[in-house]
């Protein structure tokens, strides 16, 4: 970050007020690539008893993702 | 976000086909008492943090009753991608009786936050980034989940919408349990790890102005624009104590943002076809485990939030939503 950027924040991007014209700009700049989402592309189940139990049913063993906050979520 | 960058190797996405892939939130899998909190543990303390007390973050493999095969906690897709080769492996040599649920008690556990999914409620999907100029390679970024309860959804919209005609042009304010459940815990400095939602009392302003862009008898067209400042010097004002350090480390934080918005409400189905929120502003100073503690200067921040999918991933509850003070969130 320049430090004219941090000097003056998010003015510097956006002007001293949003309009609606920035809707598209902060999303573009906000949510993830889908380079930065390739982990949602394996089907996990969200949570570890259920599974358990949906993986019994396919017949296969667990590969378990688990850390401070939801990997699917706020983490 | 760095860990997720193991799930883009090729050779760990190919490997891990092998498995039923499952994913959870360790902090109540690692203290609870039901029986899935209890198989978790059985599991885990076996794994690659031995010992009690400390946390079990990490890639496991294990079988579906529960017997540890490998584990590993690592952001490198080599160490990963052998941990599941030696947990495949393992899974091979094993007697075929040693391999499946026996028990006839549930894993479902008594209680998960996921339990009060607001069906056919509210449900948007949020991220949250640094606001540089240009992105740059792996950048941090974060998620999470806002729900308002099918009852809380009319707050989104004019008051007389139930009664028909509605007039183009006509502003309202949006009611506080819809701007501060946005600017208490949403609009918070998540951007490179867990941080605290604020205190109804460290809101100093949030405020929502809707308008009504057009009308029929089937849509509503709105737009929003608004403004929040949250700032907590410390001590920290949260009623519920979940979130208050243990070591007495409550340091200053805030959160300043303006916000733009618009949306399409459905009046036949009664639900909301598009929502698109943004905020942009500053944010200061840092918490525990919020990566911020070498960039406590204002710098500036974003935010988006927009309908979520209907996937399983899209259901997990929002981080703080136990201190939401919602009485449709149900409680352990």
């Amino acid at each position: 970050m320049s430090l004219a950027l941090s000097l003056v924040g998010w003015i510097a991007l956006f002007g001293a007020e949003l309009t609606p014209a920035d809707i598209d700009r902060i999303q573009t700049r906000v949510w993830p690539a889908p380079t930065e989402l390739s982990w949602e592309t394996i089907p996990w189940t969200p949570a570890f008893g259920e599974g358990l139990e949906r993986a019994d049913e396919a017949r296969k063993p667990v590969l378990l993702w688990v850390m401070n906050g939801h990997p699917l979520g706020c983490t | 976000m760095g860990r997720r960058s193991v799930w883009s190797d090729p050779g760990v996405r190919s490997f891990s086909e092998r498995f039923f892939p499952v994913a959870d939130e360790v902090w109540r899998l690692q203290r609870g008492s039901d029986a899935e909190c209890k198989t978790f543990q059985a599991m885990a303390d076996g794994g690659h943090y031995r010992g009690a007390g400390t946390t079990r973050q990490g890639i496991y493999v294990c079988t579906p009753a529960g017997k540890l095969l490998a584990s590993v906690n690592a952001n490198d897709p080599t160490r990963v991608l052998a941990t599941l080769r030696q947990g495949w492996e393992a899974w091979e040599a094993l007697p075929e009786d040693d391999r499946w649920i026996r028990s006839v008690e549930s894993l479902r556990p008594a209680h998960r936050w996921e339990q009060s999914f607001p069906e056919g409620g509210l449900v948007l999907e949020s991220a949250c980034r640094d606001l540089a100029p240009e992105r740059t390679p792996n950048e941090r970024w974060n998620r999470d989940h806002v729900w308002f309860a099918r009852d809380e959804v009319p707050l989104w919209l004019p008051p007389d919408t139930a009664g028909g005609a509605v007039d183009v042009g006509f502003e309202w304010e949006l009611p506080e349990l819809v701007t501060l459940r946005l600017a208490q815990f949403h609009l918070v400095d998540n951007v490179r790890g867990q941080s605290v939602p604020f205190a109804r009392a460290e809101v100093e302003r949030a405020n929502l102005t809707a308008r009504v862009e057009s009308a029929d008898e089937e849509t509503l067209a709105l737009s929003f624009r608004g403004a929040t400042r949250a700032h907590a010097p410390g001590p920290w004002q949260l009623a519920d104590t979940t979130f208050r350090p243990k070591n007495g480390r409550e340091y200053v934080h805030g959160v300043e943002t303006e916000l733009v918005g618009r949306a399409v409400f459905d009046r036949s189905a009664g639900r909301f076809t598009s929502f698109e929120l943004v905020a942009a502003g500053d944010r200061w100073g840092f918490t525990e485990n919020n990566g911020r503690r070498n960039q406590a200067e204002k710098s500036p921040v974003g935010f988006a939030f927009r309908l979520a999918p209907e996937t399983p991933a899209a259901r997990v509850s929002p981080a703080f939503v136990q201190v939401y003070g919602a009485d449709w969130v149900r409680r352990p």
